[in-house]
């Protein structure tokens, strides 16, 4: 699967680079929300996770600039956050279009077995 | 003490004070209006009552004049035998010659008939020698033998000749030694054609006339002499006919004295002053005597310096007094009225008063802590709508630093959570021998302590937010219907790999299909806390948990049971506490911090349930907890119960 990563910790991306290109998919990701938003727009993935709290530009713009150009159902995103987002705020977000949610820190055999769900 | 209660007492002391100054000032005004009218009349008796005793001297006067005008008193004393002296025989009886017999029984007869027509008691004719020409005594002619010839000793005799023709003198009472009675005694004297004072005409008229005057039926009417005695006092009932030798009876023997009046400094004071006063016009004063204000209207009268007082001591000045008594009943009710009327309205005002501080209080305490409103203005009082103006400022304060805390708050639960995502992913990744090759078993050791720790910090950070959210009351709770027997089995799936690194033995002893309406992350939370906490309790190999649910009315019972070493009943009340430890030397496997157990109550009490233990040291411990089938009806019932509460507070209040 083609997945494309949106966070500004490189430590997570990295980990999810060796986890993910290890698992036999095609992880990239990107430090920032508008260049996230740069690549989504050009390319089309099967997965984007999305964090949401980023500096400058941060997931929440990202969803709401996908939401204006009417890309954010096309896309299969799933917020990728530690922050403690309600969940009536996610289903706000889930109805609006985004996919799901997970949860940091996330259980990577768990990540990986959502990922083979999604292909199927 | 209440405000209320304050203004009460304020309100009433106003009003009774103002009532009873008032009613105290009509009552006054009007008194001193009833003395002043009691005064006028007392002033118009008085008057009255000079006049008469006044007119009665003058009306006797007259009377002597008009008696003495007959020309027979002239003629006696014209005649030549009567010129030529008094004949005596040797008894010293005056002897008529038959010419003044003529005259003199015409004299006679004349004074009897006047006697006859005017309160008289006795007459008499007197000669400049003081020879008795005739007297008539209560109607009775006097005999020849009884005529006095020494009269010139009685007191009038020399000044009876002083006195002018037509002019009358007055004598001062006497008692009279033929009626023995006190008597006045007036006299004018008789002149020849000649011009010669040869005798004086006279007439005496009882006192009693004079002292019956003075009769009063309300205080005490009396005429002081200047010598200090009363010669009248309606008080006193004075004898008429005098028994004693008439001569030695003395004024101070016969006439009360004037200290049966009053003894008192003031009174004579005031006696005096009249007296020294040359003018005759009424006036009045007053004398404190035994504690009581007395009223006296005193007038000086024509003759002898008397002066006719009319007195009243100030219970008879009121007494009788229809306006006065009826002002006080008027008063009385009125004012009672006014207080009763005042003190209704003081508790009205003062409930109104006070009743926007009761309902800001109220107001207050029905905020919901987690979300604090603004409050409205309440009534239109100014320094209330301050007080909540200060209040709501505060509000907005307190919600603005909520609102940092609740920032900071989700700001550190991702602070702590980033850094610990790559942790133990990385930990994950690297006991992975697909992703970056094979560690040797020391490493491996090394990342599993690494990874341990890392999630009973995940662990840890968690329960606070939790047990931060449950002190504020902002955890929410979802009301989605839960497939009791689905959660226990996914439970009992996850718990497998636990189970088996301790070698003990998991039962899920649910015998029912249940659903209730609740919160399913929460139950399992719960349940997790329980289950994970008898891992730690039980023993490895022989340790069995038992747990599973089951229907109870109008809840569901869970319950974990293990057979650890169980509780002692000491430490069960406190079991619930935060960070209570039964025993800090327990190995903690599993991230207890401390919280689990608070944190349970806290979820299970949100949700509307109950837990509790059941333990006996060595026996192993159960726990248990309720959630009710369907959480929205509790959530309504809990409520009306608050308020309900609330209603019995401010009843006790």
């Amino acid at each position: 699967m083609k997945i494309l990563g949106i966070d500004d910790n490189t430590d997570i991306n990295e980990l999810l680079d060796t986890v993910l290109n290890g698992s036999g998919h095609e992880f990239i990701y990107v430090k920032n929300g508008t260049e996230g938003l740069k690549f989504i727009r050009e390319k089309k993935f099967d997965i984007v996770l999305l964090d949401l709290a980023m500096p400058e530009f941060s997931g929440f713009d990202v969803i709401n600039s996908l939401l204006k150009e009417g890309l954010l159902t096309k896309q299969k995103i799933i917020l990728f956050t530690a922050s403690s987002v309600l969940d009536s705020d996610i289903e706000g977000l889930i109805k609006k279009g985004i996919h799901s949610c997970i949860r940091k820190p996330v259980d990577l055999d768990f990540l990986l077995e959502k990922l083979e769900q999604l292909q199927v | 003490m209440r405000i209320k209660s304050k203004l009460v007492i304020l309100f009433s002391i106003i009003i009774v004070s103002t009532v009873v100054a008032t009613s105290i000032i009509a009552f006054k005004s009007l008194e001193s209006a009833v003395i002043d009218s009691q005064i006028k009349e007392m002033t118009d008796q008085v008057q009255t009552k000079a006049n008469l005793i006044n007119d009665l001297h003058y009306r006797a006067a007259q009377d002597l004049l008009f008696s003495v005008k007959n020309p027979v008193f002239v003629r006696y004393f014209d005649l030549r035998d009567t010129m030529a002296g008094n004949v005596h025989d040797k008894n010293k009886v005056l002897q008529f010659t038959p010419q003044q017999r003529l005259v003199k029984n015409e004299l006679d007869q004349w004074i009897y008939n006047f006697q006859n027509r005017f309160n008289v008691d006795e007459t008499c004719l007197v000669d400049i020698n003081g020879q008795e020409i005739t007297r008539v005594v209560l109607k009775n002619i006097a005999l020849d033998k009884d005529l006095s010839y020494s009269e010139w000793m009685t007191p009038f005799f020399r000044p009876s000749f002083q006195n002018d023709v037509d002019h009358v003198y007055y004598q001062r009472p006497y008692v009279s030694p033929d009626t023995k009675r006190w008597v006045f005694a007036y006299t004018t004297p008789i002149v020849r054609s000649d011009g010669y004072k040869a005798a004086f005409y006279h007439f005496e008229m009882p006192m009693k006339i004079f002292q019956d005057l003075v009769q009063t039926t309300s205080g005490r009417i009396y005429v002081a002499d200047p010598s200090g005695y009363l010669v009248a006092d309606s008080r006193y009932k004075f004898n008429q006919n005098i028994n004693s030798e008439p001569f030695r009876q003395s004024p101070k023997d016969y006439f009360p004295s004037i200290n049966t009046i009053s003894t008192s400094s003031d009174f004579n004071k005031a006696l005096r002053n009249v007296q020294s006063n040359a003018n005759t016009d009424v006036g009045h004063v007053t004398y404190n005597s035994n504690g009581e204000l007395h009223y006296i209207v005193f007038k000086k009268l024509a003759l002898f310096g008397w002066i006719l007082a009319y007195e009243k001591p100030y219970s008879m000045m009121l007494s009788g007094n229809t306006n006065l008594s009826s002002l006080a009943i008027t008063m009385s009710i009125i004012a009672g009225i006014a207080i009763v009327g005042g003190l209704i309205s003081v508790f009205i005002i003062s409930d109104r008063i006070s009743r926007p501080i009761r309902d800001f209080a109220m107001k207050c305490r029905n905020q919901d802590v987690s979300n604090l409103q603004i409050i409205n203005p309440i009534g239109n009082d100014k320094e209330i709508n301050q007080v909540i103006y200060a209040f709501n400022e505060m509000i907005q304060r307190v919600n603005a630093i909520e609102k940092q805390k609740d920032e900071f708050a989700s700001m550190v639960t991702h602070e702590l959570k980033s850094p610990l995502t790559p942790i133990i992913g990385w930990c994950q990744t690297l006991k992975n021998p697909k992703l970056i090759g094979q560690l040797n078993s020391k490493q491996l050791n090394a990342v599993d302590v690494i990874q341990k720790n890392a999630k009973r910090l995940l662990q840890l950070v968690g329960d606070i937010l939790d047990v931060q959210k449950l002190d504020l009351n902002k955890m929410k709770f979802d009301s989605q219907p839960v497939d009791v027997d689905d959660l226990l089995n996914y439970m009992y799936n996850n718990l497998q790999n636990v189970m088996a690194q301790k070698n003990i033995k998991q039962i899920n002893s649910t015998k029912e299909q249940l659903t209730v309406i609740s919160d399913r992350n929460r139950i399992e939370q719960v349940l997790n806390n329980l289950i994970l906490n008898a891992v730690d309790f039980v023993p490895s190999e022989t340790g069995k948990i038992e747990y599973g649910a089951q229907s109870n009315g109008e809840e569901v019972l869970f319950y974990v049971k293990d057979n650890g070493t169980g509780i002692p009943l000491e430490k069960q009340k406190n079991l619930f506490h935060k960070f209570y430890q039964i025993d800090t030397s327990v190995t903690r496997k599993h991230g207890g911090s401390g919280l689990g157990l608070a944190i349970s109550k806290g979820i299970i009490e949100s949700l509307g349930g109950k837990i509790w233990i059941e333990s006996e040291l060595g026996n192993g411990a159960s726990f248990y907890f309720t959630i009710p089938n369907d959480r929205t009806n509790t959530a309504v019932s809990e409520k009306v119960m608050s308020e309900k509460v609330m209603d019995v507070e401010e009843e006790a209040k």
